[in-house]
């Protein structure tokens, strides 16, 4: 039985190395991506005449060099900027606009609860504790201090703010036609951590000090004693083995916005259009156009044109247009 | 690969971040056997160990309601009659080698020190409990 233990004390390195890998090889797969087209998109007024005037939110919003662009990835990053201006989509019947930021604000919550979460986690990870850490929990736990163990309050507002996120996908009705079961099984992962992490804090008393014991043996690489092992609380257990699976299944899931953010065109590109030519990586300055170089292939036929016209784009896709036509829908080049 | 240098440094940073326990404690993590370090204690506890390493926290509590609340100061168990107050932990156990140690290698900092009394601290008053 004890034996059989060991297999947690191997889990965490198997999640981290599917982890760091995964993460690392799709990090490269986007990065081996071009970017052909200068795709920033702006609000703010770019730089012009100088008696156009730019104020410092103009430069964040349409920078136009490498350091204002590194500041709007800032802003993304860490305040959800996009998301604060871009969540009011739902339309009423009167045409009136819904102020939907509360995704943004519990988006917020959630995501620096969860930072100060696993900050908090340092303390089985270390010893000694740093101040730091210490310091953090303190701040987390003045507001419950009266109670035994302390309240900390990231705990609740993460529960909290994971209940609205899920509570969105669940009960709108556009929210629920859009979301995939990949995105309910993420929050799935994150509820049963949080839940056994809590109740482990408040509720289900578990000795401490095995946890500790076992934490610094994974950090230490040495091996953990059987009676270590037999201690460990079966909620533990559980809270733990889902925090691994949640790690490995990372480099597969959603949650790797976290990298790919920094990889977002419209984001991280600065907008000077009209100072640098944009040059497409993947064809600099071609003598002939790609069109007639190397041409379309469809359907094992390859089409070389100059420009992709309407009579090359109809024989390409024949079938598909004429069973279209069958159907009584006129088909016809566009008119410019 | 496009962007090499802002990538390469992209995943140094990821990597670093990871490695945090480490570089937080200069590399000095010690690996320590806790419940051997500390000091023996007398008699019997309230409970048998492994209820108090878990539910100690949880005893305090109750007896803190069950004295300031309801006025009871005395508490039955099959170990032995106890005085329901934090100063009868000090009869049995010492404070920096058995409490403080457990709890700076948790990092548990409990507050009732603020106002409570442990042996550690120096008051000549109270000193008729050691
Ligand atoms: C074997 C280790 C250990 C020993 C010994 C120990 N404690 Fe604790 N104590 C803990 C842990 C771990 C917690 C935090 C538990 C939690 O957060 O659920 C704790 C929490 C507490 C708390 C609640 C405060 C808080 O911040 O959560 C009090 C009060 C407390 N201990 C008092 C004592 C006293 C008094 C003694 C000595 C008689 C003592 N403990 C000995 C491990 C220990
Ligand atoms: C009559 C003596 C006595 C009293 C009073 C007493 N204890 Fe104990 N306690 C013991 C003994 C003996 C042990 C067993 C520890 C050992 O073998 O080292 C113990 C164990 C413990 C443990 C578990 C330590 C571990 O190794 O995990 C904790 C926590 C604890 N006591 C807390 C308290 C607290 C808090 C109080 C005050 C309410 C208290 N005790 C009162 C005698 C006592
Ligand atoms: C703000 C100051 C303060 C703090 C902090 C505090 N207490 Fe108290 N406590 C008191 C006072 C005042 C009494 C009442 C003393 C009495 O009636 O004998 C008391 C009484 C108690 C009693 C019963 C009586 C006795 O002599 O011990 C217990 C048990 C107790 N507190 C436990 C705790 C625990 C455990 C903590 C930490 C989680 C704590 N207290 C934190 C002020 C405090």
């Amino acid at each position: 039985m004890s034996d059989a233990l060991y297999v947690f004390y191997i889990l965490p390195y198997v999640a981290f190395a599917i982890f760091v890998v995964g993460t690392i090889y799709r990090v490269i797969n986007w990065a081996r991506s071009a970017v052909p087209l200068k795709i920033p998109t702006t609000a703010g007024q770019q730089p012009t005449f100088k008696f156009i005037k730019r104020t410092w939110l103009d430069k964040i919003d349409s920078p136009s060099n490498k350091w204002w662009a590194f500041v709007r990835m800032l802003f993304e990053v860490f305040l959800f900027r996009s998301l604060f201006r871009n969540t009011r989509y739902y339309i009423e019947k009167g045409g009136k606009n819904v102020d939907a930021r509360w995704l943004w604000l519990f988006a917020v919550l959630f995501h620096y609860s969860l930072l100060i979460i696993v900050l908090r986690h340092l303390r089985f990870f270390t010893n000694p504790v740093p101040n730091f850490v210490k310091t953090i929990e303190y701040l987390d736990g003045v507001l419950g201090v009266a109670i035994v163990p302390p309240l900390l309050m990231t705990g609740v507002i993460a529960l909290i703010a994971l209940a609205f996120l899920w509570g969105r996908r669940i009960l709108l009705a556009k929210e629920r036609c859009i979301s995939l079961p990949s995105d309910h099984l993420i929050l799935f992962f994150m509820a049963v951590i949080l839940v056994s992490g809590l109740l482990m804090r408040y509720i289900v008393k578990i000795d401490l000090t095995y946890v500790k014991m076992f934490a610094l043996s994974i950090v230490k690489f040495t091996p953990p004693s059987p009676e270590v092992l037999a201690n460990l609380h079966p909620l533990f257990l559980v809270h733990f083995t889902f925090v691994c699976i949640t790690i490995a299944y990372i480099p597969f899931s959603k949650v790797m916005h976290f990298a790919g953010i920094w990889f977002s065109p419209t984001r991280n590109m600065p907008n000077d259009n009209r100072m640098r030519r944009h040059v497409n990586p993947w064809d600099p300055n071609p003598e002939v156009p790609i069109l007639a170089r190397e041409g379309i292939t469809v359907a094992g036929v390859t089409y070389k044109s100059k420009k992709l016209d309407w009579e090359t784009y109809y024989e390409m896709y024949k079938d598909q247009l004429d069973e279209i036509a069958e159907k009584n829908y006129t088909l016809k080049a566009e008119e410019f | 690969m496009y962007h090499k240098g802002y990538v390469a440094l992209g995943i140094v940073l990821f990597l670093a971040l990871l490695a945090m326990p480490y570089w937080v404690t200069a590399g000095k993590i010690k690996y320590e056997e806790i419940e051997k370090e500390l000091a023996p204690a007398k008699g019997k506890c309230v409970y048998d160990e492994e209820w108090m390493a878990k539910y100690h926290m949880e005893l305090l509590k109750d007896w803190r309601e069950l004295a300031v609340r309801h006025g009871v100061r005395h508490y039955h168990t099959e170990n032995g009659d106890f005085n329901v107050s934090l100063t009868e932990c000090w009869k049995c156990h010492d404070y920096n080698n058995f409490c403080a140690k457990c709890h700076n290698f948790m990092d548990v900092e409990p507050v009732c020190w603020e106002c409570h009394y442990n042996p550690s601290m120096n008051y000549s008053t109270v000193n008729y409990i050691k």
